[in-house]
Order: C-alpha cells, then sequence, then structure tokens
C-alpha cells in the first residue's frame, strides 16, 4: 500500500496547491468586484452605491492578505464558500447544488457516452479492418473531432431548433413544470438533446480513434498469434485479450476527462444556456464573483484529483507492475 | 343533522377540486420577457444591491413613490400623488395615494413610506442612491396621507432617487432584521403583479385582482425567461417565443425590424459614447491639447462606422436630443462637434506640440509622442471600431494609436483607476436632467487617487466653475436656475474637453407585437424605453394590451 499512501499525500499537496493559487489568481485580476458591477450596469446604477455594496459585500475590512489567507484556508476547511456576490445574498453552496446536478447529468452522461460509443465504434474499426465501414469510420472521427465545440452547436442550434422547431433553443427545462412528472421528464429530455449531441459527436471521434489504435497495437502482440494458434474463438479473443488489453490506456485518458467534466461544461452551457456549473463559472469570471469562482474552480480541482486517484488506484488493481512498486 | 354532515364531505370534497383546478389553470394572456442574462438563485429582496434580485421584484411586484422619466424628467405618480418642496429647498412633502393595499390586504399608508426610508437608514447597506449619505436628516409620516422629508441641506436632484425608492410594507419589513441577507421568497407588495412561481428558466408574476389602478394591467401574467445571450434572446424574439426583450444588437431595422410586420424596436438616445482623456497623465493634462485631439475627431464617420445610421453623432454638449429643449441655452442648441483636421494640427502645433521632420508629433520635451493606447472592452465591435476611426483621424494629426482590448473586468477596473491613457465608454450615471452626467462624471466626490477606484470620475477631470455649477443645481428647484448652471456644466466641459462625445447611445428594447399592442414608442413614450429591471418597465406591464 505504500503507493497509494504515496499518491494520496500526493493527492492533497496539490489540493493545497490548488486552494492556494485559488486564493492568488482571482486577487491578480485587476479591478474590484463593485467596480465591476457599477460598470456592468453601464450607467443604470447610482456611483453612490459604492459605499453600500462594499459594505454589503463585507469588503471594507478585510484585513492584511496574510490575515486573508489564513481566513480562506480555514472557512474552506470547514466547507463555509461564503456568499456570492453575483448573486447575493446566495451562498455559494447553493449554487453550485444547483448547478452542479445539471453538469454532472449532462456533461458526465455524455462523456461516458461518447467514451462507450466512440470506443465500440474503434474497437469495430480496427476489428473489421479492410471493411468499407470500418476504414470510412477514422477519417470521420478525426472530422468530427477536430470540429470546433462552439460552431458545431450553433449549427445544431440553427438548424433543428431555429430553422426546424424540433427542440427548444436553450435552457434545461420548460417553465412551470411539476419535477418528476412525465411532461417533465420529456421536458428535460428534449432539452438535452442539442448539448448533448454536441458532446457525443466532437468527443467521439476522440475515443473511436485512440480505441483503434490501441487495439491495433494490441493485435500486433505476440499473446494474439499464441492464442489464434490455440484455436480459441475470435468472440473470446475479442473480450479476453484484445478489448482488456486496449481498454487500459483508454481508461487513463477517460479518467481525466471526467475529471474535466466541469471545466468542459462552459462552452456547450454557455451555447445553450444551460444552467450548469460551467454557466456559472463563466459569469462569476465576468462578474468577479470571487467566492463563487473560488468554490467552481475547487470543484473541478477536487474532481481532476479524485479521478486521477481512483485511476492510480484501479490501475493498481489492473497491473501487477504498477502494484509491486516497480516502475519499468 | 345527520343529512347535512353527508352532504357536507362530497361538497366539500367537490370544492377542493375546483379549488384545485382553479389554481392549475394556466393564465390566459401572458406577456412574456425574454432576458439575455441569465439570473441566479430565487431573491426577491428590493434592496439587494445590485439587479441580484429577480426582475419582477423592481418593476411588477414593489411600487415607488413616483415614475421619473428619465429621458424628459416628467414625474408620474404611483403611491405618491403629489410633492413640493419647501421655499429653502430643505424640506419636501410628498401625499401618498389613499386606498391603496398591500398584496396581503392589509391597508398601505404614510407609514410605510417612512419605515421604508428610516428602515434605509438603520441598514445603511441597503441604501444604494445614498440618501442619508446625502444630506437627508429626517423622514417622518406627518398624517396618514403626508410624508415629510427634512434635508440638512438643498439637494433637490436627490428626488430623483427618493421616488425611485421600492416602498415595503411596515408590518412584515419590521420583523426582518438581516435585510441584507434576507431573499424575501413571498414578496408582499403594492404593485400590478403578485409573485407566482420562480425557476432558473422563468419567474412569473400573476395579475393582482385588487391593484389600485381599476382595469389595469391588461395583462393576466408576466413571465421572464432566461437566456444566456443577446443571439438566444433574439431568437426567442423572432420566434415569437417572447414579446418583449431588453436587447443590444448591432443593426435593430436590418437585423430585427426588416425580418416581419410583427418586429419592431425602439431605441431613445438616453446616453452617450465617448472618448475619455485621462487627464491625469501628460499631455492629456493638457486642455489645449484635448481641445485640439477633439477637433481632429470625425464624430459623424464615428457614429456611421460603429453604428451604421441607427444611431448618431453625440451632441457635443453631451446633453441628451431628449433634455436639450429644456436644459440647453439656445446658442449652444444643436452643436455639433466641429471636425477640421487643418484646425487641429494648427492648433496642437500652437499649443507647443510640434511635427518633426518625419511628420511624427513631438512633446513638449521635444520627444515624439508615445503610442497612445485606447482602451475598449474585449470584442466589443462597436467600440473597437469607434478606436479605429478616432485612431485614424488622430494619425493625420501626426499622433499615434493602438487599440488595447480588456476583458470586462480589466477595462472597467482601468478606467476606474485611472490606469488608461484613452479609452471609450458611455456616460457612467445619467438621468432625467443633465445635471446627474455631469455630476457622477466630474465632481469630485466620485474621483479618487490615481491608483484607487474612482466610482465614476474616469477623466479624473474637476474644475471649480463646474463644482460651484453643480452646487448651484442642487441647492434650487427653480428651473431657470438649473438651466443656468447646466449652461455653465456645459461651457465649462466644452472649454476643457476631458471627453469627445462620440455617438449617441441608447436603450434596447426589442418587441414581438404578434400578440400585444401599446408598447412604449417614440410615438407613445409613456416611458423611457427602460430595461425590464427598473421601476419603468411597470408602466409596460400596465399599458400592453392583448389584441
Amino acid at each position: 500500500m505504500p503507493y497509494l499512501l504515496r499518491k494520496f499525500g500526493i493527492l492533497l499537496f496539490t489540493l493545497w496547491v490548488a486552494l492556494t493559487l485559488n486564493f492568488i489568481l482571482p486577487r491578480l485580476v485587476p479591478g474590484d468586484p463593485i467596480g465591476a458591477m457599477i460598470a456592468k450596469y453601464q450607467g443604470r446604477l447610482d456611483p453612490q452605491a459604492v459605499t453600500a455594496l462594499t459594505k454589503a459585500y463585507g469588503l471594507d475590512n478585510q484585513g492584511t492578505l496574510i490575515e486573508q489567507y489564513f481566513g480562506y484556508l480555514g472557512r474552506m476547511l470547514r466547507g463555509d464558500f461564503g456568499r456570492s456576490i453575483g448573486q447575493f445574498p446566495t451562498p455559494v453552496s447553493d449554487i453550485i447544488g444547483q448547478a452542479a446536478p445539471w453538469t454532472i447529468g449532462l456533461i458526465g452522461v455524455t462523456t461516458i457516452l461518447s467514451f462507450l460509443i466512440g470506443s465500440a465504434f474503434g474497437l469495430y474499426s480496427a476489428w473489421r479492418r479492410g471493411g468499407r465501414v470500418a476504414d470510412a469510420l477514422p477519417p470521420l472521427a478525426l472530422f468530427l473531432n477536430s470540429m470546433p465545440y462552439f460552431w458545431f452547436a450553433l449549427l445544431l442550434l440553427y438548424l433543428f431548433a431555429y430553422k426546424q422547431s424540433l427542440f427548444p433553443l436553450g435552457n434545461n427545462l420548460d417553465p412551470f413544470l411539476t419535477p418528476w412528472t412525465p411532461q417533465w421528464w420529456s421536458s428535460l429530455l428534449r432539452h438535452a438533446v442539442l448539448p448533448a449531441l454536441t458532446i457525443i459527436v466532437t468527443a467521439a471521434g476522440g475515443w473511436l480513434i485512440t480505441m483503434r489504435n490501441n487495439v491495433m497495437n494490441v493485435m500486433g502482440e505476440d499473446y494474439l498469434a499464441f492464442a489464434r494458434a490455440k484455436g480459441l474463438s475470435e468472440g473470446r479473443i475479442l473480450n479476453r485479450y484484445v478489448l482488456r488489453n486496449a481498454l487500459l490506456p483508454s481508461f487513463t485518458a477517460f479518467g481525466i476527462a471526467l475529471g474535466f467534466v466541469v471545466g468542459g461544461a462552459i462552452f456547450v452551457e454557455t451555447v445553450f444556456s444551460y444552467p450548469g456549473l460551467g454557466l456559472y463559472l463563466y459569469q462569476a469570471v465576468v462578474g468577479l464573483d470571487y467566492p463563487l469562482m473560488q468554490e467552481i474552480f475547487l470543484f473541478i480541482a477536487l474532481a481532476v484529483l479524485v479521478a486521477n486517484f481512483i485511476v492510480d488506484a484501479l490501475y493498481a488493481v489492473l497491473d501487477p507492475r504498477v502494484r509491486d512498486g516497480r516502475t519499468t | 343533522m345527520k343529512p347535512v354532515s353527508r352532504l357536507a364531505a362530497p361538497l366539500a370534497l367537490l370544492t377542493a377540486a375546483l379549488g384545485a383546478y382553479a389554481l392549475a389553470q394556466q393564465p390566459t394572456t401572458t406577456f412574456t420577457v425574454v432576458r439575455s442574462s441569465q439570473w441566479g438563485a430565487q431573491n426577491l429582496n428590493p434592496f439587494t444591491p445590485g439587479d441580484q434580485h429577480l426582475q419582477a421584484t423592481n418593476s411588477a411586484i414593489y411600487e415607488t413613490l413616483f415614475y421619473v422619466n428619465g429621458l424628459n424628467g416628467k414625474v408620474t405618480n404611483v403611491l405618491g400623488t403629489g410633492y413640493t418642496w419647501s421655499k429653502d429647498n430643505k424640506t419636501l412633502t410628498v401625499t401618498t395615494r389613499p386606498g391603496v393595499k398591500w398584496h396581503d390586504g392589509q391597508a398601505f399608508s404614510a407609514n410605510d413610506v417612512a419605515f421604508t426610508f428610516n428602515y434605509l437608514k438603520q441598514y445603511p447597506a441597503l441604501d444604494l442612491s445614498g440618501l442619508w449619505k446625502n444630506g437627508l436628516t429626517s423622514v417622518k409620516a406627518s398624517g396618514p396621507g403626508t410624508v415629510t422629508f427634512t434635508f440638512a441641506r438643498a439637494n433637490t436632484p436627490i428626488f430623483f432617487y427618493l421616488a425611485g425608492t421600492p416602498i415595503v410594507p411596515q408590518h412584515l419589513w419590521s420583523q426582518i432584521k438581516d435585510p441584507l441577507t434576507y431573499t424575501n421568497s413571498k414578496p408582499v407588495g403594492t404593485g400590478p403583479f403578485t409573485f407566482d412561481a420562480y425557476s432558473l428558466q422563468a419567474v412569473r408574476v400573476l395579475k393582482n385582482p385588487n391593484y389600485w389602478m381599476r382595469g389595469q394591467p391588461y395583462v393576466d401574467a408576466v413571465v421572464w425567461r432566461a437566456t444566456n445571450g443577446n443571439d438566444a434572446a433574439l431568437l426567442q424574439l423572432l420566434k415569437g417565443e417572447a414579446d418583449y426583450g431588453y436587447v443590444g444588437i448591432p443593426d435593430p431595422k436590418g437585423g430585427y425590424a426588416a425580418k416581419g410586420p410583427n418586429y419592431s424596436y425602439w431605441w431613445p438616445t438616453n446616453n452617450s459614447n465617448f472618448l475619455y482623456f485621462n487627464t491625469t497623465k501628460a499631455p492629456f493634462s493638457d486642455p489645449a491639447f484635448r481641445r485640439a485631439v477633439a477637433t481632429a475627431i470625425n464624430t459623424r464617420d464615428v457614429a456611421l462606422k460603429a453604428y451604421s445610421g441607427v444611431l448618431a453623432a453625440a451632441p457635443a454638449s453631451a446633453v441628451i436630443p431628449a433634455q436639450q429643449a429644456q436644459w440647453l441655452p439656445a446658442s449652444m442648441k444643436g452643436l455639433t462637434p466641429k471636425y477640421d483636421p487643418a484646425a487641429a494640427d494648427r492648433a496642437l502645433t500652437a499649443a507647443g506640440y510640434r511635427k518633426n521632420a518625419q511628420g511624427q508629433r513631438l512633446g513638449k520635451d521635444g520627444r515624439p509622442l508615445p503610442t497612445f493606447k485606447i482602451l475598449v472592452g474585449a470584442g466589443w465591435t462597436d467600440f473597437i471600431t469607434m478606436a479605429q476611426v478616432v485612431g485614424d483621424n488622430l494619425k493625420k494629426v501626426g499622433i499615434n494609436t493602438s487599440i488595447d482590448q480588456q476583458t470586462w473586468s480589466s477595462y472597467s477596473g482601468g478606467l476606474q483607476t485611472a490606469t488608461y491613457d484613452m479609452g471609450i465608454s458611455w456616460g457612467w450615471g445619467n438621468g432625467p436632467t443633465p445635471y446627474y452626467l455631469f455630476y457622477s462624471s466630474f465632481s469630485p466626490e466620485l474621483s479618487a487617487p490615481v491608483g484607487k477606484t474612482a466610482p465614476s470620475n474616469l477623466s479624473r477631470y474637476t474644475n471649480p466653475a463646474l463644482t460651484q455649477a453643480l452646487a448651484r443645481f442642487r441647492a434650487t428647484s427653480d428651473p431657470a436656475a438649473q438651466k443656468q448652471a447646466v449652461a455653465t456644466m456645459v461651457s465649462t466641459v466644452m472649454k476643457d474637453m476631458p471627453w469627445v462625445p462620440l455617438t449617441d447611445r441608447a436603450q434596447f428594447s426589442l418587441y414581438n407585437t404578434s400578440r400585444f399592442t401599446n408598447f412604449p414608442t417614440a410615438q407613445n413614450p409613456y416611458n423611457d424605453g427602460s430595461p425590464d429591471d427598473v421601476p419603468g418597465a411597470r408602466l409596460m406591464y400596465l399599458n400592453v394590451k392583448p389584441k
């Protein structure tokens, strides 16, 4: 277990670095939240409000930088993330609680789906190499994968929501529905189709290429030739020898991708006005909403770190070389 | 008794079922507003800073004493029915409307008004317009229908802020001890609509059947829908999913109105875009230099290129067209900036900024002027275009510029801390008379040392003559004296040119008229075309009629 313990130590250290960066970075951004807010109203908010706002947001008496830093660390440890500036006086945790399910639901599910779909096609494409469909897949995948996320989302929006009215123009639900009713579910799904399609179509291509390469590598290994020579069935070879070994490298990448779900959500959620973490992160950055920014960054950092840790742990289970602590 | 009770049970059930049915019924005429931004959690506290409370709070649920039209200063009575200033302008007496009921059925009275203002005194963080900081000393209900405001010194423009303060019920708010963080999930106001439903996507208010204005509003409900940007909001208007939106698009004529008979817009000019000079830096600290530069800029061309004819060049006086007739002396009316590069060239040389053999403009020390940065927001195409035209114009008189695109926070921060050379922005703080713009732009109180955040004096320009004129305006309620003070402000600023007014700036109301009529327009300007999160929007919700 020293391997996992060491990994856990690294996790804690990285978390501390992330927290510290999280503290420093927003303070390097020029401008202050109140100024940004006054400016945002483009003349509609009275400049006299500055004093009141400063007081309201607790920005009037913050102490020295060191005091602020330790106060911040202490609050983070206690799980007190403060109140949002952009959505004052709502506690940041409430906003995260409201937004996170949408991001995890939409981006999380589509990340898994695109991994499964892409990998399945990748496996097929490598296994059936020489076939017309199998050989057409990689160039198509490369094309879709290189297409800008943003542009593809706008294209879908224009064609299927504006021109055809098949799907809504944005948001996550129709208003005023009772949760968990059939209408609610149908509304939820209709709203999710276009953003989900954007992610699956643009991301699956990458997984396809990765998986195809892995499978091709495995197919060149001696043990496959040996398995064939033993006269094992194709199905058995595919399941026991090819898939397992080819999945391992893809799996690492998948773990990391899951960690980046929140960060990756920004584009899709902005285009489709989907009220998840990505959208709120964007708004927090624009509005200099330090507390909200900090907690979303922390959320992302935690997700990446934990996902990495789980992948490391699983590797220890899957790969004997890692478990024994040897590097080769 | 038995048969009756046997009957009563099913009857009660039936009544309950009917009641539930009535509740579940959807409102028949719903006026839909689309927003080009998202809102966050449910917060209906009208005193929350900024517009972080839900839009309905300011425009449909809570009412103010008066509505002051931001374009022309016209005052509409709301909860107040009249007001008078005392001779010395230190006492304001407001009569309040009788027969008004709060949403919970309790009667509204002058006590609620006095309570509201004293509540702001008790919790200074709620006093967003700085009423108590700017001389208000006491607010008392001097009868069931009269409120008296007393001031330490005369400050008549404060009426605008006083008039626009939301009035809350004393019987509920006196219980609230943490008004700053209170989210007011069941708001009780006097407004034409009562709160109904909230979600991240939409907010709905329903018609208040007991509203004091009989017969109005004509719609049963107002719904706000959230989107995340102008494009998304525009699509909803084009598709007829929304009836109104406050959406700044580059070309409302071609990009919206031309697309069909039901698409119309009203963009009244309520502000200007300016080229600000950082007067703390040489050579922008030299009025002669600034004046010469101003003459070198072709503002007609700036407006034409930036807004393709939708918005015009700004008046040099910076007094918006709707206020010129009332506030500008005849001699200054219709003054457009005089574009004359040859004169600018001569003026620069005369002021000590000669040209060298290569045609470069030199500073007073004889060394070539550096390339000045023009600060704009990153990706703001209209401002970038303006900066390009300004740069081309200045090139002709030997001054080099570059465009400095900054993200929102760096942009506003740069302007407020005076770390820029030249910057393009709007007038920070406009109101129903020219006073508000000159006060926020040039008053010493709203300035700050370089490096510190100034609320709104971006050019860091002050002038005793101007400061005195502002004080004279404040001290009187006599329109003639106020007009004279405005004339001093205008002539002082035009002489010293701490900014160059570039183009008009407008409100952005877009309508889809397929379902409703009677929107505010240039022919029927019953409000100032203001967005849905300010009190002026209430007049629209009261006046729009189903077709």
